[in-house]
């Protein structure tokens, strides 16, 4: 398992030298990963007229700064956002600098003089646990019985099948029709006949 | 008197074969082997260079045939059809035991009649045709005499075709009481002047003329026939039937309607509609609850009749020059099922129904690659020749602000998908009985089949040429 | 000096083998090796000629390049054309890439009839290549159907037990959506010859039609049904779960990884451009159906047993944001979506080699039957990690970047779609991590676990390849996204002249309102100098 917490460690020392914020004379490596979709065109000699490709394409303004950024925006700004942050972290590893290697015996006492609450940090709020009798059991058992079993394969393909079987059906009625016997046949002409005559001389 | 003969001489050419087969199984000794079918093609290949020469040269015949390009390529169909049915027919004529003179004389004179109607232009003269071809048929579904179902199919094919011959008999009684003439050009001059306009018996010679044609291409509610007379007819003959029969109907159906009767489209439209819809319906719904496979592509080809009077409503000129690939592209994919068919019946397997087919691609690989290519091409599947085929027909139906006939075309035309991949998966996915014997086809089998897909792989990647000749052939007529 | 026919050489190279496989004999499977290492390398050809046709590729360009025209049906106006612009040129690249992936994954997998499997994969391959390339809508519609067959036989023949049901349904569903899109396409070409005087089936000639706006409502339904049912958009999604279940691995591969994204391209090529003021004013209705696709995708996926069908529900869900992405219609949001259609190829693809992996050695795709893979198959855990990953979306793979721009575009157009988007990436979070903690951490609960083989070497070839596309296109999107920037841009700035508010004449009611604001904040949203919505 450390193996695994050196090599988190490693990554997220160097993950931060990707985008080093301009205001300390860094720039961002990774801002123009998805620049085709979002760069200002210009030099594409496309098939549209030139009219209207220019409208189609003159939408990169519209693309919020932070998306594009050129240079990360106010320094000011971005140098107390820098600090705060750092002063979090720093503060953060101080906490546990204090509990955890110096004086383990004040961190017992803590937990034992507020023993409900410790319980319940121990077992993350039982956020887990609310989580599974909440949403986790109820969308999987809605999505299994509910949709997947009656809507997808009851509802939905009872449907297709069902236009199937309904051809199915008709022809099984239909070929009744074809009952061998010669007098049904001749009826069937005459029928044809008395119709078609008939619209011609009522109509 | 020479002169007047050009017309139908592709008409002749076959009626000789035909006679020659006859004399040849009169003279057979019994027990010899002679190849009649030969001389059928003989006769065929005869009827197809003359009209090769006749093409583009509008020959008139005795005032009663004009040999125009739309006959012609009617004609080219039909001997198509022929001479691939010839090749086919060897095994399935042994295997059923049928009389090998009598077939194939039958087979050539129904063709002879079928191309008689496709140039005739005068309606008692298509009529006569019909009842031409009408007996050889009828006579060939019963081919099978020992066979109860065949005898049956006849029987009722017999019947109420009479029925409806009578109908169409009384329909051009009427015209001709009304023009004075049976003849196509005076009926359309009379009909063209409106003095007949609104006269109610005109109104009923129409009604009865569409339900003559409408029996021969077997529109709802005139197609109960059909599966019956498929069904028990030998394979080979459906094979030709469902295709040679629909394709000399429609020929003499879009002259007398598409050009005599053209100006009275108010009054036959609807109709027309109606029995389009009806028939694509029907042929579309209940072949899905058949099980036999000649069934079911009867009731295919039910459908398919449907699409070919959605291009006959269209009327315009894309409508007419698509009847005309629907009829060839159709023509070449039914008759190659249905080949198919006869030819993977043996005599110990016979194969009909559904479940006969399991497994067919382990055993004969090469029948059920080209079965199922048929079959994606009278499903409309590119890139075969159905493909277009249908989009032909549809866009005609476009061309005419007729989208309720394209809409439901489309659509009946997945529902016809299922039944087709049904065989599908009986050949593919489903495994088949162990040791069955897989049929061996005849070289002369192997190779109309090979010619069939190769012309249907053709026309749905190259189709310009025929689409160009085929409207190139109906600009000069209507 | 002789141009290559590039593109014409990409449609005709998968097929051409294809069918020369066809003639190799192979009695008795003695030529399966030869026959796979032959449709590898063809594959792999055809992967090269990809890669050409990138390094040709003008990135600066708009139009279409590269552009083989040849008449075809002269009479109709019919053109064989093809042409590739920046949308198409990485699904191109896409499909190139994934299908020697597939093939080598069923490696070991398939077993009966070699030689025909190879033949409908590389068939395949031609008619999806030929789907992006095609500039003439009859030769779009015919690779389109065509495309169909071959992926109908994959899953009947070497799929799971209920294959032919599923095959059947992915073929005739596929299908009754899109007959009506051809019937638009031929009124489509009706007008044009009304317009004109004659018939033209050709995308570019059909982008100058004037249409009549409740012609564009029927041809919009008619286009977008087919495309909706292909994505597949919620709720036409059911084929989906059935057909890559029932699949074989290479199948599922393909199906999701470029399959499904010819529903999102036909919407983003065809439907929005053809029909401007209609799309814009059904983007609404649209995106409304991705959101419910990408929470209710993400809820279904969450509770399947089966992996491959978590997949399946997962692809549901991520095709939700493409769609989202391409109904803002803003440079953000289209590019997302053409990077999240690269993007699920990559990951969903290998995903599906992974499950195939687990399915080839224990024959079943059980999530319970797993457990603790992670002591037994170490390597393999791994790669699963970084492809799960790519899935979510963790920023720095492919998956980050995708998103991102979607939600952001789709921000920039509706805030409410996007919030609700935004929980899918949540969501998706849950469901794959969730399976994957089932499958690989935790003790070996199964014994027939405990001897499973660590990926071989030919699984690393497999693996590796989408892996390494991944972290590239996680960290270097630049590469991708710059070519596909002018392609996006013309028709986002087309789509900026849509008039949604004309395609109803009646004054709009209280309902429809609200649709109509929508749809004129994402039109502000592409043009004007503050899009309101984002203000909002």
């Amino acid at each position: 398992m450390a193996i695994v917490l050196v090599l988190l460690a490693i990554g997220s020392v160097l993950a931060g030298y990707v985008g080093v914020p301009t205001v300390i004379g860094g720039s961002n490596r990774i801002e123009h990963f998805l620049a085709p979709s979002f760069a200002a065109p210009g030099m594409d000699a496309g098939g549209e007229s030139g009219a209207s490709h220019a409208e189609g394409l003159s939408e990169a303004p519209t693309v919020p700064a932070e998306s594009t950024g050129e240079g990360g925006g106010d320094p000011n700004t971005e140098l107390g956002l820098m600090a705060f942050s750092s002063g979090i972290a720093v503060a953060g590893i101080g906490i546990a600098l204090f509990f955890f290697l110096r004086r383990r015996d004040v961190t017992d006492r803590v937990a034992a003089s507020f023993a409900g609450v410790h319980r319940v940090l121990l077992n993350k709020y039982y956020v887990d646990e609310i989580y599974d009798a909440a949403i986790v059991q109820p969308v999987k058992n809605a999505s299994e019985r509910g949709l997947w079993k009656v809507v997808d394969a009851g509802v939905i393909d009872g449907a297709v099948n069902g236009a199937g079987k309904l051809v199915d059906g008709w022809s099984a009625i239909l070929r009744r029709l074809q009952t061998g016997s010669m007098r049904a046949y001749a009826l069937s002409v005459f029928v044809g006949v008395v119709l078609i005559l008939g619209y011609y001389v009522w109509r | 008197m020479g002169q007047a003969l050009n017309g139908v001489i592709p008409v002749i050419c076959v009626t000789l074969a035909g006679l020659a087969c006859m004399l040849a199984e009169a003279f057979r000794q019994r027990g010899e082997r002679m190849p009649i079918g030969g001389l059928g093609l003989i006769g065929l290949a005869g009827a197809g260079s003359a009209i090769v020469l006749l093409w583009g040269r509008h020959t008139e015949s005795f005032g009663v045939v004009v040999a125009d390009d739309f006959g012609l390529f009617v004609q080219l169909v039909l001997v198509g059809i022929g001479i691939l049915t010839i090749l086919f027919s060897s095994a399935p004529i042994e295997r059923d035991k049928l009389p090998a003179g009598e077939y194939y004389a039958l087979l050539l004179f129904a063709l002879a009649g079928m191309m008689l109607m496709a140039v005739a232009t005068d309606l008692l003269v298509i009529f006569l045709a019909l009842e031409v071809f009408s007996l050889a048929v009828y006579v060939m579904t019963g081919l099978r005499r020992h066979v109860f179902a065949s005898t049956e199919g006849a029987f009722k094919y017999f019947l109420l075709g009479g029925f409806s011959s009578a109908f169409f008999l009384y329909g051009i009684a009427f015209t001709f009481g009304l023009v004075g003439s049976t003849h196509l050009d005076r009926v359309a001059a009379a009909v063209a002047a409106g003095s007949l306009t609104g006269n109610p018996l005109l109104l009923v010679a129409l009604g009865l003329l569409i339900v003559g044609f409408a029996f021969k291409v077997s529109a709802v509610p005139f197609h109960m026939w059909t599966p019956d007379a498929y069904e028990g007819a030998p394979t080979i003959v459906t094979g030709f039937m469902s295709t040679a029969v629909k394709a000399a109907a429609f020929a003499a159906f879009a002259r007398v309607f598409l050009s005599a009767l053209e100006p009275l489209r108010g009054d036959w439209a609807p109709v027309l509609w109606v029995l389009a819809i009806c028939t694509m319906i029907l042929g579309s719904v209940v072949g899905v609850a058949q099980t036999s496979l000649k069934r079911m592509l009867a009731y295919s080809s039910i459908a398919h009749g449907g699409y070919l009077l959605v291009a006959l409503i269209a009327g315009n000129d894309v409508g007419k020059a698509s009847i005309l690939f629907y009829l060839l592209v159709y023509a070449v994919t039914n008759l190659g099922a249905f080949a198919v068919l006869a030819l993977v019946s043996t005599p110990e397997t016979p194969r009909e129904h559904l479940d006969d087919f399991k497994g067919l691609w382990q055993s004969s690989p090469v029948l059920a690659g080209v079965l199922t290519v048929f079959l994606l091409s009278l499903g409309g599947f590119p890139p075969t020749a159905g493909f277009v085929a249908k989009w032909y027909v549809f866009s005609a139906a476009i061309s005419a602000g007729q989208y309720s006939l394209a809409i439901v075309g489309v659509l009946t035309s997945v529902i016809s998908v299922f039944f087709y991949l049904r065989i599908v998966v009986k050949m593919y996915m489903s495994e088949g009985p162990e040791g069955a014997a897989p049929p061996q086809p005849s070289r002369t089998a192997l190779a109309a089949l090979a010619i069939s897909v190769a012309i249907l792989f053709y026309l749905g990647v190259l189709p310009a040429r025929l689409i160009d000749l085929a409207a190139g052939s109906v600009a000069s007529i209507f | 000096m002789a141009v290559v026919p590039i593109l014409s050489l990409l449609v005709a190279l998968p097929l051409v083998g294809a069918v020369l496989l066809l003639f190799v004999g192979n009695r008795d499977h003695e030529r399966d090796r030869f026959i796979q290492w032959a449709a590898l390398g063809i594959s792999l050809a055809e992967f090269a000629a990809t890669l050409w046709m990138w390094a040709r590729f003008d990135p600066a360009r708009a139009d279409f390049q590269m552009v083989e025209r040849a008449d075809w049906i002269p009479s109709f106006g019919i053109q064989y054309a093809v042409g590739v612009d920046g949308i198409t040129l990485f699904l191109v690249v896409l499909t190139g890439f994934l299908t020697p992936l597939a093939l080598l994954g069923s490696w070991q997998s398939v077993h009966k009839k070699v030689r025909e499997f190879s033949f409908f994969m590389l068939a395949l391959e031609s008619a999806m290549i030929g789907v992006f390339l095609s500039l003439d809508m009859f030769l779009f519609y015919l690779f389109w159907d065509a495309m169909l067959i071959p992926m109908y036989f994959l899953i009947g023949i070497w799929g799971y037990d209920r294959r032919v049901y599923a095959a059947v349904k992915f073929i005739l569903y596929t299908m009754a959506g899109s007959v009506l899109m051809l019937v638009a396409i031929l009124s489509l070409a009706y007008m044009h010859s009304v317009a004109t005087g004659s018939y033209s089936f050709s995308y570019e000639a059909l982008l100058t039609l004037t249409i009549p706006r409740h012609a564009q409502v029927w041809f919009f339904l008619a286009f977008a049904l087919a495309f909706a049912i292909k994505v597949p958009l919620f709720p036409f999604h059911t084929w989906l779960p059935d057909a890559h279940v029932e699949a074989p691995t290479a199948g599922s591969v393909i199906l999701a990884g470029v399959l499904l994204k010819m529903g999102t391209y036909g919407l983003l090529r065809f439907a929005f451009p053809l029909f401007p003021d209609a799309a814009a004013y059904f983007s609404p209705l649209l995106a409304t159906l991705a959101v419910i696709g990408i929470v209710y995708g993400a809820l279904v996926a969450m509770v399947q047993p089966d992996m491959k069908k978590l997949v399946a529900y997962s692809s549901v869900s991520h095709l939700g944001f493409v769609v989202l992405g391409i109904t803002a219609m803003n440079i953000q949001g289209v590019q997302g979506a053409v990077y999240q259609m690269l993007n699920h190829g990559v990951s969903t693809g290998a995903l599906f080699l992974i499950v195939g992996m687990l399915s080839d050695r224990r024959h079943t795709r059980l999530i319970s039957e797993f457990g603790g893979l992670k002591h037994v198959m170490p390597k393999f855990v791994a790669a699963f990690f970084v492809v799960t990953l790519s899935s979510i979306g963790l920023p720095g793979l492919n998956g980050f970047v995708g998103e991102f721009l979607i939600l952001f575009g789709a921000f920039r157009w509706n805030v409410t779609f996007a919030t609700i988007a935004a929980t899918g990436v949540i969501l998706s979070a849950v469901y794959m991590l969730w399976m994957f903690q089932r499958v690989n951490y935790g003790p070996v609960t199964n014994p027939k676990n405990e001897g499973l083989k660590d990926l071989s070497t030919r699984e690393w070839w497999v693996l590796g390849p989408a892996i390494a596309v991944a972290i590239v296109m996680g960290v270097a999107p630049s590469y991708f996204l710059n070519p596909m920037k002018p392609a996006v841009n013309r028709i986002v700035s087309r789509m900026a002249e849509a008039e949604p508010s004309k395609v109803v004449r009646v004054a709009p009611e209280a309902g429809a309102d609200v649709l109509l604001t929508a749809a004129a904040d994402r039109h502000s949203g592409t043009t004007g100098p503050a899009p309101r919505s984002a203000g909002e």
